[in-house]
């Protein structure tokens, strides 16, 4: 088996995030980049597949620190590794690249391309599916669990409230990973160190393919707070007003303690 | 303009946010124009009998198969949108959602916007606000037609049910679509509510990646047996394992409404907010000012969550008859 | 016998691999003079010091017997009567065996009737057997003299034996026949405890002197490099220790003053350093087997609870190495992958950001920010002192008021200062000392490069873990800086009279040393005289100095849960400081500490009695702080 497995670099959106002046995207300047934490889990899922049937994986990474994250990947048995090019400070678009990993799966003679379900920067659609389309290969998005299954795959797929769907499928195929089968594992300093004599390849971005897409004309930050009421910082203050609030709201401790 | 709103369903019902799709085109149609709901899927002969806010029902009906693989689900909508021609098709953001949109829009070429939350018309085309980057972001985004469109499942009001007149509906047969999927089906696991139901629970107290680590949220349990209320957790509790799968609210996990949701250190991803944001009370603590949660909570609190929670149990436990 | 009972051990020595401790010979010596001939080390436990000292000394003493019953039979002839062997070397014999008789009955009294909790876990069978021998040893010699003294013997230089000697007259044994008896008792006593001896921890009797001899001079802030030869970067096996970690093993004594300063132990946690010694002592002894070293005959629950605060290898009497075993085992756990889940965190934040906390790099200034007067890049102009501020220094909302506080002390005493700005990088103190060792590398090449490019005298740290990395860590990379905590630098800038302090009519506060601050780097006395010079009387807690009682953040424990754990050992520390009474001030040199000190405060409810203070936030200067720089000066603000 051949997998392909895309890493998309993003903004670190777990701090605060300002906009560019021009308004049509986020201020990337003060911003850290990491893995896509769904694509953190599509590696893993490579990873556990060549550990389970022997598979060769090449990684592709898109974006700033694309480098870093392919020593990482190689540290943890990536057999491949290729730097995709993309504009220097652009948002990574999952329908601009589909084309282009698709491409690169037919090059690589992948017959599996594993990927996050998302992205935070995917509002033109997503990666699996695009890829899936354009190759008209299946797809299944949100995995949480992946086998070989003799010639092909059996895959945990989940669909809210709880029901997980299992399927199985022939290869070629296309994944779109919410959770690997197992935590991404850790990789230590020295088999980092030791990755980083792996050559990493280059390839450029082709054409999206597209002629028409949707454009973004203006950011914003949605209104802060909402319209609840702020109850401060001291807890002890909060914890008199919540309370009464419980209270003022049928909802005192002993009226459940007796239910 | 003619749109498509694409519906789902599980077994014999009918999922809430197909009739928020129908509410989405109907909210842009004017005169003249015309709003097809599509499903696919068992339960056809429920949406026939809830739909009516479209102006017809194409159905897909998928008799002995509980769920549809979404492979099968995008070969039907394809073959619907080829006869029909549609300007816009509206896929609701969810597990099926998530590989039917894009699939879609890949293979008619047609433009895509996801997590969207309005709409409204410009011009030939749409304007249409979609979230990013977790809800930190909203994009303003502008769009020809024809397009597709992945809608934010809580972003409408649901379409009020009704039946779709009788020669309104054209139904088929989906077993074939199904039967020559590349992706078959072998089990459904539905989760097993004997032990604990959130969807029914009065009160929740719900845990986030704030309450830090797994010790911790005995602390959290502790507070949810003197309020009476079930413990829940965001998608990282669970996936760390502190919490089972059961008890996860949100998109992946369960949608809730119950009286009184303490959110505790939970920061409101979008899918988090899909799965509570109904919620009569709901009270969020976090230390980050700028958490979504605050967004839908109605009393926020940015105080050390594990200080509240000791404050809150003293005082609840002092004087359990105020 | 006792060859064949010790071939084990010295099979393991003589094919482990080499460790160079064979340098500077005269102050080994000198070492093993103090440690052995003053009992210093013992001594700090006065019951436990005195009684073997006495035992020690009897023992030597009583040698002089054992030759002599072994040489008069093995040599007909023989005998030491020529150099006073009945004279005064018999009255020594004769004192000191009652001595050792009272040596042996204050070691019975430790072990059976006060029975500290340091020996839990030792081997009570193996202490019984050692004194009965010892006891038989003893008594068979004063009753063999007895006999003697019976049958005609001069009993003038032998008191004891003389008494002995009328006892037994008055019960009417037959002289002859209980002198051999006697006589063969002792011989076989003896031979006894030679062979019990290799299987016994009583080895110490011969290998305490070399353990100690080959003891570790490098700074005790160094961390043990990874071997050049050495395949992976940590130990599985207890093969790929070193000879004297395996010496170390064989040579403890299971004394337990390890396990009695542990603040992992105290907290309930899995480690108790004495155990995990002995444990790999137990399988060395037992060859080679299925169980692997780590997570095996060491589970990785223990291995993870250490602080690193080096307690137990301060108060080990024979020096034996706990930490760089930790280390080495911790390395192979990293090299696994097997980490865990806040940890991982930890060092993925610091892979990527170069920080624990997961904050972008751009922020590691923002403290200066909210300060009065810009702060220079020492990347673009020379500065005097080069500040690296550190993590939680940097980060944590809070203690950036004390670095902060800091800051303008500096300007106040007008010192020429910068930093590195987003160039600084955690120092991998910790991140070297959880078994991280390539990535405190990259961390420590990364600051090493930084510093280069940087024209500066000195550098001052605010944490003590940064102060341990930079001063004794980094030699490893041929890095030599001259490195000093802030609390040597302020005490310095007051004792040469650049900073004036405002009187303040202070309140009682105690000290809490920080372990890489004291006990790793011996700055004891600058804190002390800075709390001093503040106005404020020093009540130091029972630990203190190098006793002191670890915090439990060290060694990448802050970064770990708390799960399985008792007692957080802050509590206890807090606990501690409160049984001083009267105390209004709980004072900290370390950033980490104002950290678990306040939460542990908050944890017991004891704020109204006791408030954390870092040292910087005692000192008030006489003037205000300079709110601009050295004309001429460029200055970069964030």
């Amino acid at each position: 088996m051949n997998i392909l497995v895309v890493l998309r670099m993003i903004p670190d959106s777990a701090g605060e995030l300002q906009l560019a002046e021009d308004g049509r995207g986020i201020d990337r300047e003060w911003l850290d980049f990491q893995l896509n934490d769904f694509d953190d889990h599509a590696l893993e899922e490579a990873i556990l597949l060549k550990e389970a049937s022997g598979a060769t994986v090449t990684a592709v990474a898109l974006g700033e620190g694309a480098n870093r994250v392919l020593q990482m990947a190689a540290a943890r048995g990536a057999d491949e590794v290729i730097a995709l090019q993309t504009k220097d400070d652009a948002m990574i678009s999952s329908r601009t690249i589909a084309a282009t990993i698709a491409a690169t799966a037919r090059a690589k003679s992948a017959d599996l391309v594993l990927c996050g379900v998302q992205s935070t920067e995917d509002v033109f659609g997503q990666l699996a599916p695009y890829v899936g389309a354009l190759l008209d290969w299946p797809h299944v998005s949100g995995t949480n669990r992946v086998l070989p299954d003799g010639a092909g795959l059996r895959v945990t797929q989940e669909r809210g409230a709880g029901v997980a769907v299992t399927y199985e499928m022939a290869l070629p195929a296309v994944l779109g990973v919410q959770t690997a089968s197992k935590a991404p594992r850790y990789v230590s300093g020295s088999k980092l160190r030791e990755a980083s004599k792996t050559p990493i390849g280059r390839a450029t971005l082709e054409s999206s393919g597209f002629e028409r897409s949707a454009e973004i004309r203006e950011l914003r930050l949605p209104a802060q707070g909402g319209s609840g009421e702020d109850l401060g910082n001291d807890a002890e203050n909060v914890a008199d007003r919540l309370v009464t609030i419980l209270a003022v709201n049928g909802l005192t401790a002993n009226g459940l303690a007796r239910k | 303009m003619k749109m498509i709103a694409c519906t789902e369903g599980r077994s014999d019902r009918i999922e809430a946010f197909s009739l928020e799709m129908i509410a989405a085109a109907r909210s842009i149609a004017t005169a003249g124009d015309e709003v097809i709901a599509f499903f696919a899927g068992q339960a056809a002969k429920a949406a026939a009998s809830s739909f009516g806010a479209a102006d017809r029902l194409i159905a897909a009906d998928a008799a002995g198969s509980d769920l549809i693989p979404a492979e099968a689900y995008a070969r039907l909508l394809r073959d619907t949108v080829a006869a029909e021609q549609p300007d816009l098709v509206l896929v609701p953001y969810s597990a099926n959602g998530l590989d039917v949109a894009a699939d879609i829009a890949a293979r008619t070429g047609w433009p895509l916007l996801s997590y969207v939350n309005e709409i409204k018309r410009e011009g030939e085309g749409l304007n249409v606000v979609a979230q990013m980057y977790g809800g930190k972001v909203l994009a303003e985004c502008v769009v020809t037609l024809p397009a597709v469109l992945m809608v934010n499942p809580g972003a409408f009001e649901e379409a009020v049910a009704s039946p779709v007149d009788a020669a309104r509906v054209q139904q088929f047969d989906a077993m074939p679509a199904i039967e020559s999927s590349r992706v078959k089906m072998v089990a459904i696991d539905v989760p097993d509510y004997a032990d604990v139901d959130l969807t029914t629970a009065e009160r929740i107290v719900c845990v986030g990646r704030g309450i830090g680590d797994e010790a911790s949220i005995d602390i959290a349990r502790d507070l949810a047996t003197i309020l009476g209320a079930e413990i829940a957790g965001s998608r990282p509790v669970v996936d760390n394992g502190w919490l089972p799968k059961l008890r996860q609210v949100g998109k992946s996990g369960q949608k809730v409404k119950p009286r009184l949701y303490l959110a505790l250190g939970v920061s409101g991803a979008p899918e988090h907010l899909e799965g509570m944001s109904h919620a009569d009370l709901i009270i969020a603590v976090n230390t980050d000012p700028k958490a979504p949660i605050f967004n839908v909570a109605h009393y926020g609190a940015t105080c050390d969550l594990f200080d509240l929670v000791a404050s809150l149990s003293d005082r609840l436990q002092a004087s359990p008859g105020r | 016998m006792t060859g064949w009972r010790a071939r084990h051990y010295v099979l393991a020595l003589a094919n482990a691999p080499k460790a160079a401790r064979f340098d500077q010979p005269m102050r080994r010596l000198e070492g093993v003079a103090t440690a052995i001939g003053l009992h210093r080390k013992m001594l700090r436990k006065p019951l436990a010091g005195v009684l073997h000292a006495i035992i020690f000394i009897s023992f030597f003493v009583l040698f002089t017997a054992t030759i002599e019953a072994f040489g008069s039979r093995l040599f007909p002839g023989f005998s030491l009567a020529p150099i006073g062997g009945e004279t005064w070397i018999a009255g020594l014999q004769d004192f000191f065996a009652v001595l050792m008789l009272i040596g042996v009955g204050l070691a019975l009294y430790q072990r059976y009737v006060l029975r500290p909790a340091r020996f839990k876990g030792s081997s009570g069978s193996d202490a019984a057997i050692i004194y009965v021998l010892i006891v038989l040893i003893v008594a068979s010699l004063l009753f063999e003299a007895a006999a003697r003294i019976l049958g005609g013997a001069d009993g003038s230089w032998r008191p004891v034996a003389s008494m002995l000697a009328g006892l037994l007259g008055r019960i009417g044994v037959p002289a002859q026949e209980t002198q051999e008896i006697c006589y063969w008792l002792h011989i076989g006593a003896i031979l006894a405890f030679l062979v019990y001896i290799p299987g016994s921890k009583h080895r110490h009797m011969f290998l305490a002197a070399p353990n100690i001899y080959f003891r570790n001079l490098e700074p005790r802030g160094t961390a043990p490099a990874v071997p050049r030869e050495r395949e992976n970067p940590g130990v599985d096996t207890l093969a790929q220790f070193d000879w004297k970690q395996q010496l170390d093993l064989l040579s403890c004594t299971e004394c337990g003053r390890c396990q009695a300063v542990c603040p992992a132990y105290a907290a309930g946690l899995p480690l108790s350093p004495k155990m995990l010694i002995t444990d790999m002592r137990d399988a060395l002894a037992a060859g080679p087997s299925a169980l692997p070293l780590v997570g095996g005959v060491i589970s990785e629950a223990t291995l993870w609870a250490c602080t690193t605060c080096r307690a137990c290898m301060e108060e080990c009497p024979v020096e034996i190495e706990h930490l760089p075993k930790i280390i080495d085992m911790r390395r192979h756990l990293i090299d696994e992958g097997h980490v865990s889940p806040g940890l991982q965190d930890a060092l993925s934040n610091l892979t990527r950001l170069g920080n624990s906390m997961g904050k972008p790099s751009k922020m590691r200034a923002r403290w200066t920010r909210e300060l009065g007067f810009p702060v220079k890049d020492a990347r673009s102009e020379p500065v005097d002192v080069l500040w690296f501020v550190g993590d939680y220094a940097s980060y944590d909302p809070r203690v950036q008021e004390i670095t902060r506080k800091v800051a303008e002390l500096l300007s106040a005493a007008g010192v020429d200062f910068g930093i590195l700005f987003d160039a600084e990088r955690n120092s991998g103190n910790d991140v070297r000392r959880a078994g991280e060792e390539g990535l405190f590398e990259t961390l420590a090449q990364s600051n090493i490069d930084a510093i280069a490019e940087c024209t500066f005298n000195r550098i001052m740290t605010t944490d003590p873990h940064s102060l341990n990395a930079l001063k004794n860590d980094y030699r490893h990379f041929g890095a030599a800086f001259e490195v000093l905590h802030y609390t040597a630098l302020l005490a310095e800038l007051i004792q040469a009279g650049k900073l004036d302090l405002a009187p303040v009519d202070g309140g009682k506060v105690t000290y809490h040393d920080p372990c890489y601050l004291g006990r790793y780097n011996g700055g004891f006395d600058a804190p002390r005289d800075l709390i001093r010079a503040a106005g404020y009387t020093l009540h130091d807690m029972p630990r203190c100095r190098e006793n002191s009682f670890c915090c439990g953040a060290g060694g990448g424990r802050i970064w770990q849960s708390d799960d399985g754990v008792a007692e957080r050992p802050s509590e206890n520390r807090i606990r501690e400081a409160l049984s001083l009474g009267d105390i209004d001030y709980f004072v900290v040199a370390c950033p980490k500490d104002k950290v678990m000190y306040t939460a542990a405060i908050d944890a017991l409810g004891v704020a109204d009695k006791l408030k954390v203070l870092d040292i910087a936030e005692l000192l008030v200067p006489q003037t205000p702080p300079r709110r601009d720089t050295a004309p001429g000066t460029s200055v970069s603000v964030i």
